[in-house]
């Protein structure tokens, strides 16, 4: 049963180590608030997605910048919105889930790629946006996400 | 990248202490599989019993490091936590690896002279 959700507001900079401390806070947080565990993980693992996406290709190396992210719970499930003002998406669009051949010989087992596949796997409504000079990522996940292992 | 290490029946155990296996800390335990299963040629069983949470970083540092152990060896993997297994199963990736519920069914699967 879903107590609602106040908002979540975070902003961090754009790097591994402050994206983790930022989840270990958002996880807090659901924690405290009445949603299946489960979901929680889910909303973990596609926030991590997210925001490593950020880090690796949104900012240059030498330029840092931030990270807004904000948290709330509507009829469809966790509502999520990411923004950062880094790089645009390249042509302005999300990556499609690739589609790794498993069947290949092990040396060519891909090591990545894998990030936008479970965004999408995991989300619906998932939508971007440049905003001038920024990108807005939003996405819902429902809080019935059933632990099916298919 | 804490992960001690045992040896059962003739196989490598490595138990990773660490509850994350995240983008912070992939090439962390990317290095340290590299460093402890290069050291010799048996089949190796990775307990992740303890690992809480792993994000596509992780599951590429564990593909690296059975891809690193080459085709002549095994790593099985064993103890995967609700969040560990629904990545390696959304990903397909459970297909690529030999999975076991704990450490005693792996080192018995990993046990037998087979490829």
């Amino acid at each position: 049963m879903n107590v609602g959700l106040p908002n979540i507001s975070l902003s961090f900079s754009a790097t591994e180590n402050s994206v983790r401390k930022a989840l270990e806070t958002v996880c807090t947080s659901l924690r405290q608030h009445d949603l299946p565990p489960v979901s929680n993980g889910v909303v973990e693992l596609v926030l991590a997605e997210i925001c490593n996406n950020i880090v690796e290709h949104a900012y240059a190396e030498s330029d840092v910048g931030n990270i807004n992210l904000t948290i709330w719970s509507d009829h469809d499930g966790v509502a999520l919105e990411i923004r950062d003002s880094g790089r645009p998406m390249p042509g302005l669009a999300l990556p499609e889930k690739r589609e790794a051949d498993l069947a290949s010989a092990l040396a060519d087992l891909p090591e990545g790629g894998f990030g936008w596949g479970l965004i999408r796997d995991l989300t619906h409504s998932l939508t971007y946006e440049r905003d001038g000079s920024r990108n807005i990522v939003k996405c819902t996940i429902a809080t019935e996400q059933p632990l099916d292992l298919h | 990248m804490e992960i001690s290490i045992d040896n059962i029946n003739g196989l490598q155990v490595l138990s990773v202490i660490e509850p994350r296996i995240d983008a912070a800390a992939a090439i962390q335990f990317k290095d340290k599989m590299k460093e402890l299963t290069g050291q010799h040629s048996d089949n190796v069983v990775l307990n992740l019993e303890n690992v809480q949470f792993i994000d596509s970083s992780g599951l590429g540092a564990i593909v690296a490091a059975k891809k690193h152990m080459g085709n002549d060896r095994q790593l099985l993997l064993a103890g995967l936590t609700p969040i560990v297994a629904k990545v390696f199963s959304l990903t397909r990736m459970e297909k690529v690896f030999k999975i076991h519920a704990n450490v005693s069914d792996a080192v018995d699967d990993g046990d037998k002279k087979s490829a």
